[in-house]
């Protein structure tokens, strides 16, 4: 294209000059509608909760495939039996009597379609086979099973791995498949568990090349660098996390976790500076002072809303407990990657969605103790604090004059179960 | 911040680079879009379409002349389809309404010299200031504007003719022309 003629005509020349000075602000809409248009609704946030509604939906699920029941025997001495039914839906207690004493055995029925006389004349013909054998009689053996429903008239009963229950010699002559063998291990080893941790998000400033004084939360601190004296502080704000994670068993007190997980944190800084200053911490006035698009300003908020998506692998030390409480501690790395942010500044004329200048990929630690409880239908509760702390700045330098390091702490909320 | 930064920024779909751009460039290329459409809302229209355009296409750009000129060459592309979506430029052009112009040149606002001249072009009929703001101010050919308003060369020509003399009309009764040129034109 052979652009720009010659303008020999004076009047041509004359309107080229003129018109060239013509400029008109947009509306903000106008910048909305672009915005839209080049960046389509995210599909993530949906297809997060979708996976999270799956998960959640599984985890509803498990219970109803896995038929677990507790058996409490006391004397192992059996000669004749008599079963009674409990009034209770899901509870069934049955009493073996012998020549001399009463043996109890309960069975808390998990699945309510199993039908109780069936299961309980299972667990009693089967604990008659291997328990009441001439074992000592005073020994207290609690052993969990697992009930797999191979048809309807037929029940597996799968002891736990536990040596006692091999040392009565159990005589279950249905579980001998592999099916059983992998329900048994999975049974044991794995445990699914849903989280969320609301927490309070705090940042601390660290020195960088034009900044050279930290400031912690809630303190102000001037910082005077090359590009003039700047002055951050930064608000303590609410954040949350929310993710699930498989928890592996690898001994009897330690197990891996691995999971995926979403952190929400907000960011809410002042920043002051003079006149031919940069923010100590605030990519928005640093990038708008680099890009002379706007005045400088001396003071400015930004208010920013991050999106991390992270990979939670750790390991967790059961310290102690029962069999209905128990009381862990544990770590984890957390590569994290940003997802989205959204900033608001107070000299931008739209909501700025701003990962520019933010750094993508990060690395969080966390640190938690938490106790758990177990209910009686399997699922267990999890309560206690967690720590997290991020090791790389918030902004991506050199883009941004500013850096920082994020902590949170918070309460850990769980639910989790077998599978 | 380079230019180069933000660009590859652009590209990478970084939206606050896309921002920066548009922050930097909008005012100017509605002032452009303006002198095309019929009001300000079709204006910002246009604009918005072009800047879709800059965003999707400016890998394209190759940095061989300014990224200026490069955006203000696919947003007046811009204008131009959408104009031809609604105008033939084939046609003899609002005679009628041209000449009812006349009346209008009171009208004309007296705000600063920019806003006046872009006001008066305004005023023409929509293929007068179509041909005279590709021929005139962004410096198209006359066969390049045939072609991309699919028109003869020659009704250009005539069309800018036209345009000049009215818009000419109007500046000197406004007292816009510099002297020397409204003598030019006079002497013409």
């Amino acid at each position: 294209m052979s652009r720009f003629h010659d303008h020999s005509d004076s009047f041509e020349q004359f309107l080229k000059e003129t018109t060239e000075s013509f400029c008109m602000k947009p509306g903000a809409k106008v910048w909305n509608s672009i915005y839209n248009n080049i960046h389509p609704r995210k599909k993530w946030p949906a297809f997060s909760t979708n996976v999270i509604l799956l998960f959640g939906l599984l985890f509803l699920q498990v219970p109803g495939k896995l038929k677990v029941v507790d058996l409490h025997v006391e004397s192992t001495k059996n000669k004749e039996t008599a079963i009674q039914k409990d009034q209770s839906e899901n509870e069934y207690e049955s009493e073996i009597r012998n020549n001399t004493k009463f043996t109890k055995i309960k069975t808390i029925k998990i699945n309510s379609d199993i039908d109780a006389e069936v299961v309980s004349d299972h667990i009693y013909s089967e604990t008659k086979q291997s328990i009441f054998d001439g074992k000592n009689e005073t020994e207290k053996v609690v052993m969990m099973t697992e009930i797999d429903q191979i048809d309807k008239n037929k029940y597996t009963v799968i002891p736990r791995l536990n040596p006692q229950v091999k040392n009565y010699n159990l005589d279950v002559k249905s579980y001998t498949s592999k099916t059983n063998s992998n329900n048994q291990k999975q049974g044991k080893d794995y445990l699914f568990q849903l989280y969320a941790t609301p927490g309070f998000g705090f940042s601390q400033a660290v020195e960088s090349e034009q900044n050279t004084n930290g400031s912690i939360t809630g303190i102000n601190t001037s910082s005077t660098g090359a590009l003039g004296e700047n002055n951050a502080t930064s608000k303590t704000t609410l954040n949350l996390e929310a993710g699930g994670a498989v928890l592996m068993n690898v001994s009897r007190i330690v197990r891996l976790k691995a999971g995926m997980q979403l952190n929400y944190t907000h960011i809410d800084e002042n920043t002051s500076s003079d006149n031919s200053g940069t923010s100590l911490n605030n990519p928005v006035v640093a990038y708008n002072t680099n890009s002379q698009m706007f005045q400088r300003e001396k003071s400015s908020t930004y208010n920013a809303e991050l999106y991390q998506i992270s990979v939670p692998i750790g390991t967790e030390i059961e310290i102690t407990g029962n069999d209905r409480f128990r009381w862990y501690a544990g770590a984890t790395i957390q590569p994290s990657f940003l997802m989205n942010a959204e900033s608001q500044d107070e000299i931008s004329i739209t909501n700025r969605d701003a990962l520019f200048g933010l750094r993508k990929w990060n690395l969080n630690t966390s640190v938690e103790t938490y106790v758990s409880y177990k209910l009686k239908n399997g699922v267990i509760l999890n309560l206690g604090p967690q720590f997290r702390y991020q090791w790389l700045s918030t902004y991506n330098q050199p883009l941004m004059s500013g850096m920082d390091r994020l902590y949170n702490i918070g309460l850990k909320l769980g639910v989790s179960r077998n599978f | 911040m380079t230019e180069e930064k933000m660009i590859s920024g652009i590209i990478d779909k970084n939206k606050a680079a896309q921002e920066w751009l548009y922050q930097k460039y909008s005012p100017k290329m509605l002032g452009i879009c303006y002198r095309y459409a019929k009001s300000r809302m079709d204006a910002e229209d246009m604009l918005q379409e072009g800047f879709i355009k800059v965003y999707q296409e400016i890998h394209q750009y190759r940095g061989d002349g300014s990224l200026e000129g490069w955006i203000r060459r696919v947003v007046v592309n811009t204008c131009i389809n959408i104009l031809k979506k609604t105008k033939k430029f084939s046609d003899t052009i609002d005679i009628s309404n041209a000449e009812s112009l006349h009346s209008s040149y009171n009208i004309v606002p007296s705000f600063i010299q920019a806003k006046q001249v872009v006001e008066c072009i305004r005023l023409l009929p929509i293929g007068y200031r179509t041909v005279l703001n590709l021929y005139a101010i962004e410096g198209y050919s006359h066969r390049e504007i045939a072609g991309m308003l699919e028109i003869e060369e020659s009704t250009s020509r005539s069309q800018y003719s036209r345009a000049k003399n009215m818009l000419e009309h109007m500046l000197i009764r406004l007292d816009i022309l510099p002297e020397n040129i409204k003598t030019k034109h006079q002497n013409s």
